[in-house]
């Protein structure tokens, strides 16, 4: 069921700190957090919206020697 | 030909492509990219991308040209910072399905919340309950919190009032 625009509202005036203790409330310690290797470029960073998502993997080509430039 | 077209062409020589279009109207772009060395997201990209919409990037992977990010604002979360290009060390997936990013599963249109503290994924199914329930914790605390600034005499700011 897509998010309305009322739930998204609400989540733009909380801190993640209230998302976790609430999640904990609901018994879902532990779950939703990211890695938190994940770090904001800057302090200060704050956002809630919704997730378009992406997936790569690696793979290993060689960059073969050439001018940069087009003849 | 050139390595520079050859770095962007389509088809199969082209060695980059973006697995989907950056930048929609209020989208948080959440990318699993393996914790690899490989700037996906760049200072141009991600600018182009905010001129779309988006509100937030993200990654699970490499951020480049990270000073030009930090002058221009660029509201990106990341594990790596590296100058390398995608070109010849990553392919697509997918776009758009199921992931599972920094040890949590994302849906598309799960909601993202991110500040200081980390990174926070609400999956849309209980995303109303969470959020009546984390804005009354906040509420409570948020009075609080008022009252130690007046007793020291601090200037109140947007997180008190």
């Amino acid at each position: 069921m897509p998010v309305s625009k009322e739930t998204l509202a609400l989540f733009r005036t909380v801190r993640t700190s209230d998302v976790t203790d609430a999640l904990d409330s609901m018994g879902l310690q532990e779950r939703y957090e990211m890695d938190p290797a994940l770090r904001p470029l800057y302090p200060g960073i704050c956002f809630a919206s919704l997730a378009h998502t992406m997936e790569y993997d690696i793979s290993v080509d060689k960059l073969m020697a050439m001018s940069y430039e087009a003849m | 030909m050139a390595f520079d077209e050859r770095q962007y062409k389509p088809g199969p020589e082209g060695l980059w492509h973006e697995a989907g279009p950056y930048g929609a109207p209020d989208e948080v772009l959440v990318i699993d990219a393996k914790r690899t060395r490989a700037g996906i997201l760049g200072s141009n990209n991600t600018l182009m991308a905010r001129t779309k919409g988006t509100v937030g990037f993200i990654i699970d992977g490499t951020c480049r040209d990270s000073w030009e990010c930090i002058v221009q604002k660029t509201p990106l979360f990341c594990s790596v910072r590296s100058p390398a290009h995608p070109m010849g060390r990553l392919q697509v997936i997918s776009d758009n399905r199921p992931i599972v990013c920094a040890g949590v599963p994302v849906n598309p249109g799960d909601v993202i919340i991110a500040d200081d503290d980390g990174v926070v994924v609400v999956p849309q199914e209980i995303a109303d309950e969470v959020a009546r329930r984390a804005s009354l914790i906040q509420a409570k605390d948020r009075p609080q919190r008022r009252r130690g600034y007046e007793l020291l005499g601090l200037p109140l700011d947007e997180t008190v009032e």
